[in-house]
């Protein structure tokens, strides 16, 4: 390698970088611009929704998809919002729960599911998402440092923030898809005639279930939990805890286990994951965790004369 | 060590830097280049270094003893030595629990129950890979094709050169073993020719196929659940997400060893564009099909005696090529399609006394081909023959889509993926070679959005699918 093929190949490799980095700012900015507008859609649209309410709201539900699916807020108090969001469990949730403002009365309605809680493995790899606010909300860049799981790269490349995104965030721009006068995070899901078949062929398989028997609390699950209810009775903030009900739960021992922790940690639990027994239809559900809008408008009727949260 | 990794990103500049440091000693070269390849590998598991190590000594030992006997007879024993040594290794951490179950089930046929011992054995990262390549260069001096190197360092860092050594190409000692040993001279064409490959490998693989694999995984968990059109939809995209992801491996390989001043043969070469079966396997894994037909199918005898004689050649080498993917019986069923393709598009040219299709050419090898891409992926043969008999017996219902997002990025990758694809086809360019036709500027640039798109998109998962074989 001669002195001129150095030079050649750090001016390449120089060039590259620069090049990549001015671009990578350029696109940055303007996904950021174009998705701060954007309401629409659970990743981005839900989360800008979120940060617009959350100080003015009285009652939020966090939680995966089966929070979204299941509970119709506005059954339980008229001031709501919905912020349960496909495959999101407790770490996302106590993210955003920390970025509720700190001397305003609010109720925080959690869902929490024996089966992440007692999940062998579980790392938080869910709050990935919130990665579109890393370098714009520094409680969010705080807390994906301190799940490792940003890329080594991310620092210079910002784009990554919008890694597997940036398709829907444009689409949602373009066609926004819900009224957000009215739209307050609760997406009952319909279900339609292949859904329907999958389901039944699901049933038809009877899978044999095996019942966890070492219920160890998984150390993360535990830990956010912690932290939820500091924050929340630190911060003026009643805390509910719930599991929103399952096509059929032969595993009890995992409820019963997680409602033990949860009475030490004074926290209100309710579960519901037998909610419909003996006057189940396969009408209720999409799938064996996921209601149905029929069921999940009796599920929000039910809970809303039990839990009393209304004022 | 994964190409897709930040460890790769760190240890191959530094490779690079203290390589091209080193290029007034070749001996030190290739002591760094042996080095670093055990680093490389190492990096996955270090205890199965013993076995390349004992793979590279046996062969290089074996390589002399060939050249130097006279006897014709000595000579077939030093190779068959060898073939044992070789082929024993993939039997024993490949095969065995293959063997040992085929066999209990095969008496089960009978009505005898046999108690059969399966051991959980780790399959060693590239040992499919290595062990042809070693074999490649002692059949290669049996065949008085090739003289046998003095050289152990230069020779060992032939079996672990690491850009080939956990999924190849696997490279012939006739090709890599003369670069190894003679100086190597940095050439500008070839960095950019290796910069812009790795890029474009980066993104076939981790943009691509990645998002690809996403509806794949899902689909392929459960077959029996779901439709005839979701099935198709799946094994589409498998037959795109698998020529990506290996595509993409086999260009970061190239290119990396462009970087070091080594030139790798094609291992891909537009497969779908293929206008017959037999283009097929002269474009696709172009490493492991020349291999199984200079070493495996003109050892049976190839085409030299009649037709029927040609086919069994054929079928024998398709089945056990199929194996060499993996240890299961659906490898072998993928294997034997592809045999019984290759025979009966042979008579029908043969009988219609074509040399191709014409147009049609160009529609059906890859329809057929998807066919049995779903043996390679199924998790079992049951469930194989749950997706081919719905994809027969076709519903004609709407597919399951999910993950709309995860299917939108998927499909607007491919489609990018597809067009460079087409361009190299209409303009007779390789990508191999497409670097150094760019201006360093147009490079950077090119390189620079390749890198935006992958940041934008790249999706994680697990593996590269070839490190599994």
């Amino acid at each position: 390698m001669n002195k001129k093929q150095i030079i050649n190949t750090l001016k390449l490799l120089g060039f590259i970088i620069v090049v990549s980095f001015i671009i990578d700012k350029i696109a940055y900015f303007t996904i950021t611009k174009i998705s701060d507008t954007v309401y629409s859609g659970q990743a981005i649209g839900k989360l800008n929704h979120y940060l617009a309410i959350k100080d003015t709201t009285k009652l939020i539900v966090f939680g995966s998809s089966r929070a979204n699916h299941h509970i119709d807020v506005k059954k339980l108090n008229p001031s709501s919002y919905n912020m349960g969001v496909d495959g999101k469990f407790i770490a996302y949730s106590a993210t955003l729960i920390k970025l509720l403002p700190k001397d305003v009365k609010q109720t925080v309605i959690l869902h929490v599911d024996p089966n992440v809680a007692y999940r062998e493995y579980y790392n938080r790899e869910e709050t990935k998402t919130l990665m579109v606010k890393y370098h714009t909300n520094a409680v969010i860049k705080e807390e994906l440092d301190r799940a490792e799981l940003t890329n080594p790269l991310q620092n210079f490349y910002w784009c990554i923030d919008y890694n597997g995104l940036v398709l829907g965030i444009l689409k949602n721009a373009v066609f926004p898809k819900y009224d957000l006068e009215h739209y307050y995070g609760y997406d009952p899901m319909e279900v339609h005639s292949t859904q329907k078949e999958i389901f039944k062929k699901i049933l038809e398989r009877n899978d044999s279930i095996v019942c966890k028997t070492n219920l160890k609390l998984n150390p993360l699950f535990n830990t956010y939990l912690k932290e939820i209810e500091s924050f929340c009775s630190n911060n003026n903030k009643k805390l509910i805890t719930i599991t929103t009900p399952l096509y059929i739960d032969k595993c009890p021992e995992d409820n019963n286990a997680l409602r033990k922790i949860l009475e030490d940690l004074n926290i209100e639990y309710h579960d519901y994951s037998n909610f419909f027994e003996n006057k189940n239809s396969t009408d209720y559900w999409v799938d064996i965790a996921h209601m149905s809008n029929v069921g999940a408008e009796i599920f929000s009727e039910a809970i809303r004369k039990d839990l009393s949260i209304n004022d | 060590m994964l190409f897709n990794s930040i460890e790769y990103l760190i240890f191959l500049p530094t490779v690079f830097i203290l390589y091209w440091l080193l290029n007034k000693d070749l001996k030190k070269q290739n002591i760094l280049l042996l080095i670093a390849s055990y680093i490389f590998y190492a990096y996955w598991d270090w205890t199965f270094l013993s076995l390349i190590i004992y793979s590279s000594f046996i062969d290089y030992y074996i390589g002399l003893k060939i050249y130097e006997t006279n006897s014709a007879k000595a000579k077939k024993n030093w190779l068959r030595l060898s073939l044992f040594s070789n082929l024993g290794l993939l039997a024993a951490f490949k095969y065995y629990n293959f063997f040992t179950e085929s066999f209990a089930e095969m008496m089960l046929l009978f009505g005898w129950q046999v108690d059969h011992v399966t051991l959980n054995i780790i399959l060693p990262v590239g040992i499919s890979f290595y062990t042809f390549q070693t074999l490649s260069y002692t059949i290669d001096i049996y065949r008085d094709k090739l003289k046998p190197t003095k050289n152990i360092v230069a020779f060992f860092t032939f079996v672990s050169l690491f850009p080939q050594l956990v999924a190849g190409p696997i490279e012939r000692a006739s090709n890599l073993m003369p670069q190894i040993e003679s100086v190597r001279k940095f050439k500008q064409k070839w960095f950019h020719d290796g910069i812009f490959q790795i890029a474009v490998g980066l993104f076939r693989k981790v943009v691509i196929a990645d998002n690809l694999g996403v509806y794949v995984d899902s689909i392929y968990a459960s077959p029996d659940v779901h439709n005839s059109s979701t099935l198709l939809l799946a094994t589409i995209f498998y037959s795109y997400q698998i020529y990506f992801d290996f595509a993409g491996y086999s260009d970061i390989a190239i290119g990396s060893a462009k970087l070091l001043g080594f030139r790798f043969n094609q291992n891909f070469n537009l497969p779908y564009f293929s206008n017959s079966i037999a283009d097929i396997w002269q474009r696709w894994h172009i490493s492991l099909s020349s291999w199984l037909r200079d070493y495996l199918y003109y050892s049976l005898g190839g085409s030299r005696g009649t037709a029927l004689f040609t086919f069994r050649n054929l079928m024998l080498t398709m089945i056990l090529g199929g194996l060499w993917h993996g240890n299961t019986w659906n490898f072998a069923i993928w294997g034997a399609i592809h045999g019984l393709l290759l025979v009966g598009e042979k008579i029908i040219f043969s009988v219609l006394k074509i040399k191709n299709a014409g147009w049609f050419g160009y529609i059906y090898p890859f329809w057929v081909v998807l066919l049995s891409w779903v043996f390679f992926r199924a998790k079992d043969f049951e469930a194989a023959g749950v997706i081919i008999k719905k994809l027969i017996f076709f519903d004609f219902k709407i597919p399951f889509i999910g993950d709309t997002n995860a299917i939108v990025t998927g499909l607007s990758m491919l489609i990018i993926g597809m067009s460079l694809d087409l361009y190299l086809y209409r303009s007779k360019q390789e990508l191999e070679t497409l670097g150094r036709r760019l201006t360093p500027i147009k490079l950077g640039a090119v390189v620079s959005v390749i890198i935006l798109l992958i940041s934008l998109f790249y999706s994680t998962s697990n593996n590269f699918i070839y490190f599994q074989f």
